[in-house]
Formats: structure tokens, sequence, C-alpha cells
């Protein structure tokens, strides 16, 4: 039994009961959705039995490949991802896949939300997203104690991990 | 233990080149464009091949039953499952390290989550601690994911390599203070980061502060950039800083180390699946594996032998660093 000493603040206990809500939540989601995806309870953006054909590729010539597929053109895909094998790395060929794959980057998973793969992002964004959910149910708490430098920080920790969410920044790709 | 061996063993030969199957095109797509960007056959790291003849359930089962093992092995071990993960599965599995990097992300993340609540109700995780920490962290681990997708996966591999060994030197080295003695300086006592925790090994209070706080929370640049770069995860280093340089009890250190991980991956994660390096099919299987195996660990931990099984971890590091660091340098492909 903790006692009053040794008990959690009030910001600690706000914190931990969310987390436990929203992790519980998360889990149930993804394994839901997973169990649906791989018994294929509803169609996939990409055919399960294709999916080892993609995922030995780089992540910049996967969203490549994704966004042929979906305008059918998927087996296309392979001369261009060549070619800019074949002539390096700031090719027209290396651009256009660039170009095409950053279109399936980000939040688009949400416009394909209805196939199967692509439902289990809901319960992954959860997970990743409890934490900003944590942090900003804090903050009246905080402001309440007049608390400045954990508010500040706690702002800010919000505005880091939102800016990480927020698709904004994209690496440069290989 | 065994067991994982001979799974890495037999995945690694099934992984192995194996002739496309006969009409199918899309095998076609992943024998010639596998590792497009590849400066050199040697450094490209050509691996296993996709197109080998097991069914797609084939690698994402053997995925689930390698990580239930890391789960339990973790635990004992005492060490977070993302640093098992990355190097086990992006060695001797056919996925790519862009998304074996993700997914290492998210199994480190789930872990911290799974124990976050129980840690920071308890006290033994102090949000006064990890908070400011976890900014810094956080923020670097950003810089360390944009890097680590942008760089040419023969030198993601060397660099992880490195630090896979390098966390073995720690493990090795690195010692541990149960109640260090250190008194508060001016940062920490301005930001209050202090605590009273019940141990109740010696049932007592037992209070603490930190020192050094300027030159541990720097030391969360490089752990972040780290974190983010491999999706370590990075208890191996969160632990020695929290605990050796500012002070902190080792198990207010271990908590909070273990809490610290679900902020930073969080930061790193995003960009991982914001750039696309996400792979529900890894991601799932990996996740509820290392989560089960968790669950055997702890129940297995009263009757295990500690230190044999932390030779173990850290033969199986060893192992997975040097394989990294030579299928980086084209050695061992």
């Amino acid at each position: 039994m903790s006692s009053e000493r040794t008990r959690a603040s009030e910001e600690q206990m706000i914190y931990a009961n969310i987390l436990n809500y929203g992790m519980m939540i998360g889990f149930v989601i993804l394994t839901i959705t997973f169990l649906l995806y791989v018994f294929g309870a509803f169609n996939n953006f990409v055919p399960i039995d294709k999916l080892p054909n993609y995922w030995k590729l780089k992540v910049g010539d996967y969203l490549y490949v994704m966004s042929q597929i979906e305008q059918g053109k998927d087996l296309e895909a392979a001369a261009l991802i060549q070619k800019c094998k074949n002539e390096g790395g700031k090719s027209e060929a290396c651009k256009e896949i660039y170009e095409h794959g950053h279109k399936m980057a980000g939040w688009s998973w949400l416009k394909n939300i209805s196939k199967g793969d692509y439902m289990n992002f809901i319960g992954i964004a959860i997970l990743a997203g409890l934490t900003i959910v944590c942090y900003a149910a804090i903050i009246p708490t905080l402001m309440k104690k007049k608390d400045t430098a954990y508010l500040v920080i706690a702002i800010a920790e919000v505005l880091v991990l939102t800016l990480a969410a927020s698709g904004i920044l994209k690496s440069g790709g290989h | 233990m065994l067991m994982l061996v001979t799974l890495l063993a037999v995945g690694t030969a099934l992984a192995s080149d194996v002739p496309a199957p006969a009409g199918d095109p899309h095998s076609a797509l992943s024998s010639t464009v596998a590792d497009p960007h590849a400066a050199a056959p040697a450094a490209g790291m050509p691996g296993p091949d996709a197109t080998s003849s097991m069914p797609w359930w084939g690698w994402p089962l053997i995925l689930f039953v390698v990580t239930f093992i890391l789960g339990i092995l973790a635990v004992l071990g005492g060490v977070g499952g993302g640093v098992l993960y990355v190097p086990i599965i992006g060695g001797f599995f056919p996925f790519n390290l862009d998304f074996v990097r993700g997914a290492g992300l998210m199994v480190a993340l789930a872990g911290a989550l799974a124990a976050g609540p129980g840690l920071l109700k308890r006290n033994l995780a102090s949000l006064r601690l990890a908070l400011p920490v976890a900014l810094i962290a956080s923020s670097s681990a950003i810089v360390g994911a944009m890097i680590g997708l942008a760089l040419p996966q023969n030198v993601v591999q060397i660099a992880l390599g490195g630090t896979i060994l390098g966390i073995v030197a720690i493990m090795l080295m690195a010692g541990k203070s149960d109640f260090p003695n250190v008194k508060a300086d001016k940062l920490s006592q301005s930001l209050g980061i202090m605590g009273i925790y019940r141990e109740e090994s010696i049932g007592k209070d037992v209070e603490w502060n930190v020192h050094k706080t300027a030159p541990g929370l720097a030391m969360f640049i490089i752990i972040g950039v780290m974190a983010g770069m491999f999706g370590l995860g990075a208890g191996w280093a969160n632990v020695p800083v929290l605990n050796l340089m500012m002070g902190a009890p080792l198990k207010v250190s271990v908590a909070t180390s273990k809490f610290l991980l679900s902020i930073t991956d969080t930061s790193a994660a995003w960009i991982y699946m914001n750039n696309g390096a996400v792979l529900p099919m890894m991601v799932a299987p990996s996740i509820i594996g290392i989560m089960l195996g968790s669950i055997v660990g702890v129940k297995i931990l009263a009757k295990a032998k500690p230190k044999a099984i932390k030779w173990m971890v850290i033969g199986l590091l060893l192992f997975a660093g040097l394989r990294a660091l030579l299928k980086g340098l084209g050695i061992w492909k």
C-alpha cells in the first residue's frame, strides 16, 4: 500500500489512467483488425499472397509500387525501379519513383481504410497517438498547480509529437 | 534458446535464394528490384529472396514464434524487446531493414505502453524525471529516424552492428548502484526532480534526488538519435545514464526508462509510419508475440537463473551484432 508520502502525483495518476485504457483499446483493435486481415474478411489493397514480393523492397520503392498498384500498373513498376538503380539516385526515373511514392506516405492510409490491410493502421495509430493524448490531459492540472516549467515542457512535447505525427517531416529517401 | 537458434537457422536457409516460381509475374518484381539502390552487390545485402516457396503466412508465423521467444528472453535478460528484435529480425528474415526498424519501434513502444500505467501508479516511474528527458530524447529521435531512413542500408547495417556490439560492451562493463547517494544540483532543484518511493525489499520509503542534470539531459540527445535511427528502444542507454550518471535509484531508473520509451519511440514511430515503413503484417504478429512472451517470461522469472539468462542474451546480441556488421560489409550475406 502506498502511503501519502510515496503516492504518485495527481498528474501522474491522470497520465497513468489514460495510458492504461488507451493502451488496452489500441491492443484490442489491432488484434481484431489483424485477425480480420489474415482471415480475409475484407478486400486487401495488396493481395495478401503477393505481400512477400514487396516486403523486401526499400520503403521508397515499396511506396512507389503501392502507388502503381492503385493504378493497376504494379508490374511496370519494376522496370522503372531498375532504371533508377542503373542511372543513379538523381535520375528522372528516381524522381518519378519518389514523387509517386510520396503520395502513398503520411496519412494517405486513411483513404484506403476500408481495405483489410490498411484497417490495421487504426490500432497502430491509437498506440502511437496515445502519448499525445496523455500529455494533453495533464496540461490543465499543471496549469492549476502553476507548475510553469513542466507546463511549458508538456506543451512543447505535445507540439513535438504532433509535428512527428503530422506527416510534415518526410525523409529524403535513399 | 535452442529453439530460437534452430528457427533462425531454418529461416536463414529458407530465405536464401530460391528460383522464382514460374508464372508468377509479381515474383519478378521482387527478384528484379530488390534493393535497387544498393551501391554494389556486395554492399547491397541481396540477402534472402522473398520468392522462396514458402506461403505468405510462413514468415509472419515464424516471426510470431521468434518474437514470442524474444519476449521471454527480454524479460529474463532484463532488456527491452526492441534491442533484440531489430538485429535478429533484420539479420535473419527477408523483410527490408526499413520495415524491421519500424516494427522494432512499435514493439518497444507497445511494451512501454503496457508497462507504463503500473510503473507510474506505483510511483516507480517518475513523471518529473521523465518529462524533461523525454522532450530531449523524443525530439532527437525524430532526427534519428529521418537520418536512418535516408541513409543507405549497408551503412545502417554497419552502424547497427557497431551499436549492438557497443551495447554488449555496456552490458558487460556497466555497474549499477541500487541507492546512489547524491546531492541535488541547482537545475534538478529548480525543476523539482525528486521523489519518494516504497522499497519493498528493505521495507522502507526511499527519498531520491538527481545531480549532473545538464550533462545527463545532454546524453539523451545521442540516445534519442540512436533510438530513432535504429528503431531499438533505448533502455540499454537510459538506465546507465539515469542511474550511474544522474544518480536516480536503480528501480526508479529502470521504471522511468521503460516509461520513457513510450514517449521517445512514439515520435520516431510516427516518422517511420508517415514514411511508409510500418507493415501491419510485421507489426501485429510481433507485438502480439512479444507481449505473450513477456507474460510467460514473467512467470518463468521466479524459477530462472538470471545470470545464465543474461549470458544467453549477451551471446545472442553478440551474434546478431556481428551478423549485422558483416551483412553491412557484404561479408556474410
